[in-house]
């Protein structure tokens, strides 16, 4: 029967057994369909329900207040107006402030000293002194947004008020308080909301890991039971590949659309792109993770160590995709570092996509993730290769 | 005593045959602090790159483009139109862009007041946008101080009075715990305890189970003299030791040559680490109790220890979850020792303010007992699926 099929007959129905038998393989291991459909289909929502609200508002924030004029309350009636700070608690000394931050009543204090008001009076410097809890940025982006952008607008009445006293008033005053006028566009994520950088990044983060560890979970069961991935002739490592890469395609197409267009959407984050332009992108990224897998899952030769030995990689990808800290600031070794990665193409052109809403700007990425995969093809079949020869010279 | 030093030599010896044990404790703490502290090693993003189109080419917008590259956070990119400074900031390649419009310099100088227009991508990571944004509003302000102070000086005003007629009001920011705002103190200790909680969930998990994979925990409960107590202490002990070890030793580099602030004492840091690596070997027996098979026990530790990192509460308050999440935190030792080390190392609270928090770690000791005549079935009769 063999004999009669064409090398390339041979090809097809070698990739499709090797196809169907992941399949089987991965719907019997429990601990990889642990790891699929709890990391897999569990995160992605429970990451935007733990994230749906990313800000801190109303933070409670101590006042201490020696000053007591007009113009110390009414910069403190701003401060507690904000949607920032809350005007919890107002103390009588800065000590009695400080004990409130230490124990975390509050996490911010505003101090006026008592010559505020007077200072003011007699055309000087006012200074108001801020103490921000630095335990969690989000308490600190808090309390400097809403002290300053009070003190701004305090400048502008104070100013208004002596140029008004001078004899200036309406436009004239309007011009020498401002004379180069600005207009700011906060672009995407107007209130600077902690959810919006790690969403997108922990969607297409998940897609990487969740891969890797099943896979190499997979591998790592294979090679303890004492034989590789290869058909019994031992030929053709480039059908092996493709065909597993196809058992996983079918899994994280329906994983990624899952994660990356369903449950945003259900959660109402912003996506400026069309569902199919995300699925665009899904298939160069997990076709991408799924030969990243395959390359590294070749070291992998006890089924449980690979969660034990590799997790903490997964905090290291996730500060190289430059979520947090801006690429343009990586130290040069973790650049390339970060180049490993698929995620780290993939998490910023998903980014940039949800928000521009054109494949045309994502062009880099998805040229560097094409590029990435070739290089992965490779080396996985090498080392399917490597593997298969190695195991035969027993 | 004895068998659990009989133990605890047993223990020590596969840790000779496999090295699973310490590649997954040394190996990987030893590569994550690497990581993490040569990472943040500038602290705060310096030279952001900031796009500017200037359409005036005046002298004022040239100095303007110039203050604002020496600034310490920015880096000026120039375009020469408006689309393409878009679609750069758009594939966030620059944080932000600002629009120097045509005839800025006669405007300024006839007090028309020209409008600039700043756009900014606030979806560039974290803090660069809101940072590059501070920048721009910053030099923007100067700019106007700047035109204001040749008014007022054209009119005659005392030099002294000029800077308090163009900001009558300043804050003086002080930030207690990190007074540089850097990212490497904010992040680096919670980060590094936090790998460190998730190697100890993975490492005694898959430790306790594999004595049943391989079918050893017969012997070992023979070795013990038919008790679990005294298996578990013999085997837990050198782990004890070796994660403790390894946390000292991240706190004394942070704390030590590495200067990372400390208000309080590095003594309560340490027990911190003590009380933090106790509490979470209690959860790993726990889950190791609860589903004693190797391969699924590890996947829970796993996917639970993933989860810390958010509900630890040091990059999203608890206070801002929903509410019927906030009580996940409660389950995560690490939480109680994020707050051990706010209380500690930012405010130098001392006993008054970390107690309680030592006393919801040392409960966590009490998991063990919940699952412990199931682990023992499980150790004796070795009745669950093996693989």
């Amino acid at each position: 029967m063999d004999a009669k099929k064409t090398y390339f007959g041979k090809w097809v129905a070698d990739a499709w057994s090797v196809f169907v038998n992941e399949l089987k393989m991965i719907s019997r291991d429990g601990g990889v369909m642990l790891i699929f459909l709890f990391a897999g289909l569990v995160y992605p929502p429970l990451y935007h329900w733990i994230y749906s609200r990313g800000v801190v508002e109303e933070m409670p924030v101590a006042v201490v207040d020696l000053s007591n004029g007009i113009y110390s309350r009414r910069y403190i009636d701003k401060v507690d107006a904000s949607s920032e700070c809350d005007i919890a608690f107002k103390c009588l000394s800065l000590e009695e402030a400080r004990q409130l931050m230490a124990m975390g009543k509050v996490h911010g204090i505003i101090f006026i000293p008592e010559d505020f008001d007077e200072r003011l009076e007699y055309v000087e410097q006012g200074v108001v002194s801020t103490y921000a809890d630095m335990s969690t940025f989000l308490y600190y982006k808090n309390l400097t947004l809403a002290t300053n952008l009070v003190m701004l607008d305090e400048i502008h009445s104070i100013q208004a008020e002596r140029y008004a006293a001078a004899g200036y008033v309406g436009q004239d005053a309007e011009q020498l308080i401002e004379p180069v006028q600005n207009n700011s566009f906060l672009k995407y994520n107007p209130n600077i909301s902690f959810t919006m950088f790690f969403i997108y990044m922990a969607m297409m983060m998940i897609l990487q890991q969740v891969m890797f560890y099943g896979s190499s979970t997979l591998a790592g069961t294979l090679r303890e039971q004492g034989h590789g991935f290869l058909p019994q002739d031992g030929r053709g490592m480039g059908r092996v590949v493709l065909g597993r890469g196809l058992a996983y395609l079918l899994i994280f197409v329906f994983l990624g659309a899952y994660g990356a267009i369903l449950v945003p959407h259900l959660f109402n984050m912003p996506a400026q792109c069309r569902w199919s332009d995300i699925l665009v992108l899904l298939l160069f990224y997990v076709t991408d993770v799924i030969f990243f897998s395959f390359t590294w899952s070749s070291a992998i030769y006890k089924r449980e160590t690979v969660l034990v030995l590799l997790l903490f990689v997964t905090p290291i990808a996730v500060f190289l995709t430059g979520f947090t800290w801006p690429t343009s600031n990586f130290p040069v070794f973790w650049k390339y570092v970060s180049y490993v990665f698929p995620s780290t193409f993939g998490c910023r052109a998903y980014m940039t996509l949800c928000n521009t809403g054109s494949l045309a700007a994502i062009a880099p990425e998805i040229r560097a993730m094409t590029l990435q995969t070739a290089v992965y093809f490779v080396l996985a079949s090498v080392a399917a290769y490597i593997e298969n020869r190695f195991s035969k010279s027993f | 005593m004895k068998r659990i030093l009989l133990v605890i030599r047993r223990e020590l010896a596969i840790w000779t045959k496999r090295p699973v044990y310490l590649l997954g404790s040394v190996g990987v703490m030893a590569l994550s602090a690497i990581f993490f502290l040569t990472f943040f090693s500038q602290g705060l993003p310096e030279k952001l790159p900031i796009g500017v189109v200037d359409l005036d080419h005046s002298s004022t917008s040239r100095n303007f483009t110039q203050q604002l590259d020496a600034t310490q956070m920015g880096r000026v990119v120039d375009f020469d139109d408006i689309s393409s400074a878009r679609r750069e900031m758009d594939a966030g390649r620059i944080t932000s862009y600002v629009i120097i419009p045509e005839h800025f310099d006669a405007d300024v100088q006839s007090f028309r007041c020209p409008k600039m227009e700043i756009y900014v991508n606030t979806m560039y990571p974290v803090i660069g946008g809101a940072l590059a944004y501070k920048d721009i509003a910053f030099m923007v302000n100067l700019t106007n101080g700047a035109v204001q102070r040749q008014v007022l000086r054209a009119k005659g005003v005392p030099e002294g009075e000029i800077m308090a007629r163009i900001q009558p009001v300043v804050i003086d920011a002080h930030n207690i715990g990190n007074s540089p705002a850097s990212y490497a103190y904010y992040l680096n200790n919670m980060v590094l305890m936090c790998i460190l909680a998730m190697c100890i969930m993975l490492v005694v998990s898959y430790s306790l189970a594999s004595e049943l994979k391989y079918g050893t925990s017969k012997q070992l409960l023979r070795i013990s003299g038919d008790s679990l107590a005294v298996a578990l202490a013999g085997k837990l002990t050198p782990y004890t030791l070796l994660f403790t070890v390894l946390g000292f030793v991240l706190q004394l580099i942070m704390f030590g040559p590495l200067h990372y602030p400390l208000a309080g004492s590095v003594w309560v840091m340490l027990l911190a680490t003590l009380l933090l690596v106790l509490a979470t070997e209690a959860v790993a027996v726990f889950v190791v109790s609860m589903v004693p098979t190797l391969r699924i026990s590890v996947c829970i530790s796993a996917l639970y220890s993933v989860l810390a990192f958010s509900f630890a509460g040091f990059t999203l308050p608890v206070t801002s979850l929903p509410a019927a999440l906030r009580g996940m935190s409660c389950i995560y030792p690490i939480r109680f020792y994020y707050q051990i080390f706010v209380r500690e190392a930012y405010f130098g609270s001392g006993f008054a303010g970390w107690w309680p928090m030592c006393v919801c770690l040392l409960l966590f000791g009490l998991l063990p007992a919940i699952g412990s005549k199931r682990l023992y079935n499980a150790y004796k009769y070795q009745q669950y699926p093996r693989n």
